[in-house]
């Protein structure tokens, strides 16, 4: 019992042993495994062979199904450089798939191995659907996929078809507006200028446009085309139609290349055209117009009269070279000058034929400032008796001495007048009667002589009128005298008349009945306050003119100051007058001064000048009348600042400017040369009164326009009627810019503008104007940098611009004729509206086009591979 | 006292044998697994490297158009088709600077470029003469416009 006890407990020990022993056999038995590489092996091989067929061409595939089929022409050379896959996919979408099949059998018999291998096809019109293949895939457990997305097929859409593009080769017509521009003044005589004209052309109408000083005759090649008188001047201009299709006659008078044309003035004054244009629209076949890509020539107009011509010149790029030919006879003195810059004068009145070549303007002039940019001419002549006249800025004051002795004849002695008497009188002013001592006529003067108050009322009013005779010229009256205790009748009691010692006044004003009638109504009082009229004078100067504007005062007097200011408070009356006149001159005030008769206190009156030499005597009345006309004609002259000449007196007409006067530039180009079919045409905006966003202002005329999007702008010039002033200042904008860009600033050239060219077209910079935009525009003239005057609401924007004549592939047809309808119906669309052109002058580039990415699509091409 | 003697005499003579038995049996046993071990981690190996060797005839490399002075990364394809005087190269790159640069460490390879017709055209590297291990990669590409396979073989 005991021995089996142990026995069965050795039993148990050594199962134990035994068992720990086997599960040690299991712990040991860590052994690894090797890896599965059979999907491994399956996935590249489904790489390769989509890679493979996607990359090999159906003629490097070792094919026999292939060689058939291109043996019986099947297969075209397009379809052999396709991709295995290209062509099995586009065989198969076109209802070929048994040909797909056998050509991927073809390939797999040599490529496929041990492996098992299904190509498919997924589109969005189609479920997946096999092209081939090689085994039965029904109980495969793993298989590797690859996968490419093909776009250019679709189930029913043909893999090939016809696409064309074309190209515009000639046109069956186009009208063309060509622009001959003036300048911003040209003047003063007759004007002869050249125009140029394609030789195809055929002058359809001629429309004129231009601020012209007075009727003219037109004679074109030497015929009578019409006379045509001014119906506006100044800033709007005046337009008439030569011809056009309604009257064709004088069009035929233009020949087709070279036109001399011949503005002959039909009076002797106001020979002028301040800015203008001739436009000759012709129809042409060609496509543009042959240009200097980097030059540019400016042909002065020629003129017959007096040369004084206003214009500029333009450098569509970075100027490198200049030369200038001036062929004139002048009987004065010719100068020229280029921005500021006086580069030639000459007193010859022989005639001149003058180069200025490139060595010496490049010396003279800074080429990188004058670089795409509008630059001011002016070729002219220097004073001789001409007496300027135009817009004048001038405001003056007549400062006129009302005091007892005027009452008295010119001729007496000092002190006593026996046709005069102090005495007490009455007279009405305001609705009241008032009494009191004055001097009054007692008698008529004796023959040939008048009283002084009626001598210096004509002097007045001969000055008024030469004052006035300038547009913009103001004039205003200051009366002095003394006041006077007298009695009013109306309300029964004393008063002082006059106590500011001035017996009247007229404030500045342009209306010359004003003034006249103000001056006859001037009557004679009691004492001589010059301090008085200086100072209301002074006063009415510093409210109501401005520093822009040339002031002065014109004081007259016959006797002695006796009246005292506090204003000036010296204590004396004379020096109160002499410190008045000082603080006026102080003031930018011209003083002038006249002592008329022999009781003038001429030491006084020459302190109370400027100047000593402003001061003038007269002791007679044709000398006063003189001196007030001398006066007012310095004033005049010294008032004026703008483009126009008056002639007076004995000048000589005989001067000529010969129009092959010429400015040539060349530069570095910045234009692209015409793209092949591109057409060029000439645009113009409405005027700018007519545009959108039109605004006027004191400084500018401004407005907005807009460009088709299908034009490309290579060529922009804003036309700015001036008139006798500077077109000074152009700003554009373009699209959705912030910020306005000026492109012309005459003052960047100098402050004084009357020995600077103005132009008549300041050019745009193309780059300023998008297309498909709204782009805006200011324009603004002056007599100076900060004197202006507005703009002309006749301003517009003409610009030249190319009209693509291509257009590129399109749909696709099934048949060659169809595409090429449809290129040239697309390029016809594109350019009608601008040209006339038919299908005969179009080229077609037509193509045949299959598996273009585009065309169908897409559509999901599997390559499925497993193991045999 | 014999008979007890006799007893434990049989005790330990079957209790020795057994243990002898299954002393040997797991030694043979921890033998075969650690032998066994080492063979398939080596033919994984190879096997890995094999593959890899097989991509590099079938990518483009860096540069794409690589020479010998400025090669980065091996590749000998461009455009989809092995590239014939990238494969010219390996002579002059050598046989083991190629293998020290792509990882091919202790072993050797040997790499064909083989037609349709299994007619060899290219070949670089040491053919395998009695190879304890190898392994094998066959791949698909384009040789100078025709279908070609790749074969690589990595052994030891």
């Amino acid at each position: 019992m005991k021995k089996g006890f142990i026995f069965t407990l050795d039993a148990i020990i050594g199962l134990t042993i035994t068992i720990a022993i086997i599960l040690s056999f299991n712990f040991l038995k860590t052994e690894m495994e090797y890896r599965n590489y059979r999907y491994q092996k399956a996935t590249y091989r489904a790489q390769d062979i989509m890679r493979v067929i996607s990359t090999l061409r159906a003629n490097e595939m070792n094919s026999e199904k292939i060689n058939e089929l291109a043996s019986q022409g099947f297969l075209t050379k397009d379809d052999l450089e396709k991709s295995v896959l290209d062509l099995v996919t586009s065989l198969f979408y076109s209802g070929n798939k048994t040909l797909a099949e056998d050509i991927l059998k073809d390939f797999f018999s040599q490529a496929a191995e041990n492996f098992c291998v299904e190509v498919s096809v997924l589109s969005s019109s189609l479920d997946s659907e096999p092209i081939y293949i090689s085994c039965d895939p029904s109980d495969v457990e793993e298989y590797a996929v690859s996968s490419r997305i093909e776009t250019g097929y679709d189930l029913g859409k043909p893999t090939k078809g016809y696409m064309s593009r074309a190209f515009l080769n000639k046109i069956r017509g186009k009208m063309y507006d060509h622009y001959y521009y003036f300048g911003g003044y040209i003047g003063d005589g007759n004007i002869t200028f050249n125009v140029s004209l394609p030789q195809n052309s055929s002058v359809k109408s001629v429309l004129m446009e231009m601020d012209a000083g007075s009727t003219f005759n037109l004679y074109v090649n030497g015929v009578y085309s019409g006379t045509y008188q001014p119906y506006r001047t100044g800033l709007e201009p005046s337009s008439w139609f030569v011809c056009n299709l309604t009257f064709p006659s004088y069009c035929t008078h233009f020949d087709k290349k070279n036109n001399t044309i011949n503005i002959n003035f039909t009076s002797n004054s106001n020979n002028y055209i301040g800015g203008g244009y001739i436009k000759i629209t012709y129809e042409t076949s060609e496509l543009s117009l042959p240009s200097s890509l980097n030059q540019s020539i400016y042909y002065f107009p020629g003129v017959s009269g007096i040369i004084n011509l206003y214009s500029s010149f333009y450098s569509p790029g970075q100027l490198k070279f200049m030369e200038t030919y001036l062929h004139f006879r002048n009987n004065y003195t010719t100068f020229f000058t280029i921005g500021n810059k006086t580069l030639y004068r000459t007193n010859s009145t022989s005639e001149q034929k003058v180069k200025l070549n490139n060595t010496y303007l490049s010396s003279q002039l800074n080429y990188t400032f004058y670089s795409g940019k509008t630059v001011p001419v002016k070729l002219g002549t220097e004073a001789f008796q001409i007496m300027v006249s135009g817009f004048g800025i001038g405001d003056s004051i007549l400062v006129t001495d009302l005091s007892g002795s005027m009452k008295w004849c010119s001729n007496e002695p000092p002190g006593e007048d026996p046709h005069s008497s102090y005495e007490w009188t009455t007279w009405v002013s305001g609705g009241s009667t008032y009494g009191g001592w004055r001097w009054v006529a007692k008698s008529n003067c004796d023959p040939g002589y008048e009283r002084k108050i009626d001598i210096a009322k004509r002097a007045n009013s001969l000055f008024i009128n030469t004052i006035m005779n300038t547009s913009g010229n103001r004039l205003g009256l200051s009366d002095y005298t003394g006041s006077q205790t007298v009695y009013n009748y109306t309300r029964g009691r004393w008063v002082t008349m006059f106590p500011d010692n001035m017996a009247g006044y007229l404030n500045l004003t342009n209306n010359s009945i004003t003034l006249h009638n103000h001056n006859n109504q001037m009557d004679t009082w009691w004492g001589t306050c010059i301090c008085c009229g200086i100072n209301k004078a002074r006063e009415m100067l510093a409210q109501q003119s401005n520093s822009q504007r040339k002031k002065s005062i014109v004081l007259m007097s016959d006797g002695e100051a006796n009246i005292r200011c506090s204003q000036q408070g010296t204590g004396n009356a004379k020096s109160d007058a002499i410190l008045a006149g000082q603080q006026a001159c102080q003031e930018n005030i011209t003083v002038y001064t006249v002592g008329y008769g022999n009781e003038a206190d001429e030491n006084t009156l020459k302190q109370i000048a400027c100047n000593s030499s402003y001061y003038y005597n007269s002791t007679n009345v044709d000398n006063l009348i003189n001196i007030y006309q001398q006066i007012a004609e310095e004033i005049s002259k010294g008032s004026f600042e703008s483009q126009t000449i008056n002639v007076t007196g004995n000048v000589s007409m005989q001067n000529i400017l010969y129009p092959d006067s010429y400015i040539l530039v060349g530069f570095e180009p910045e234009i692209n040369p015409f793209d092949y079919g591109e057409v060029e045409l000439t645009k113009e905006t409405s005027i700018i009164s007519n545009m959108t966003d039109y605004n006027s202002t004191r400084e500018y005329v401004e407005g907005s326009y807009y460009i088709p999007p299908e034009l490309k702008v290579v060529d922009a010039k804003t036309i700015s009627y001036s008139s006798e002033f500077w077109t000074d200042k152009v700003s554009v904008k373009r699209g959705n810019a912030s910020s306005w860009s000026t492109v012309y600033n005459l003052s960047s050239y100098g402050e004084d503008y009357l020995f600077m060219g103005d132009p008549f077209i300041v050019h745009i910079p193309s780059n300023s104007i998008e297309s498909g935009a709204k782009n805006y525009i200011k324009i603004g003239t002056g007599l100076s940098p900060k004197n202006y005057t507005g703009g002309s609401p006749y301003d517009r924007v003409i610009y030249k611009v190319r009209l693509k004549g291509s257009v590129g592939y399109g749909e696709v047809f099934n048949n060659s004729e169809d595409a090429v309808y449809d290129a040239n119906q697309r390029l016809i669309n594109q350019v009608s509206g601008y040209v006339n052109v038919s299908v005969e002058d179009i080229q077609v580039e037509n193509q045949t086009i299959s598996g273009i990415q585009w065309l169908w699509g897409p559509s999901l091409l599997r390559v499925i591979v497993w193991e045999k | 006292m014999s008979t007890k003697g006799q007893v434990l005499s049989y005790d330990f003579l079957t209790a020795s044998v057994i243990f002898v038995l299954l002393a040997v049996l797991v030694f043979s046993f921890y033998r075969y697994t650690v032998f066994k071990n080492s063979e398939i981690e080596k033919i994984n190996e190879i096997t890995d490297i094999s593959f890899t060797l097989s991509e590099i005839w079938l990518k483009e490399g860096t540069p794409v158009f690589w020479g010998t002075e400025n090669v980065l990364d091996f590749g000998f394809s461009n455009y989809d088709r092995l590239n014939q005087t990238k494969l010219d190269f390996l002579k002059n790159i050598g046989y083991d600077t190629f293998k020290k640069k792509n990882g091919v460490g202790e072993y050797e390879f040997y790499m064909e470029i083989v037609n349709s017709s299994n007619s060899k055209i290219f070949s670089f590297g040491v053919y395998p003469e009695e190879p304890e291990y190898i392994s094998k990669s066959r791949r698909l590409g384009i040789l100078n416009s025709s279908l070609v396979f790749i074969n690589t073989l990595v052994w030891q």
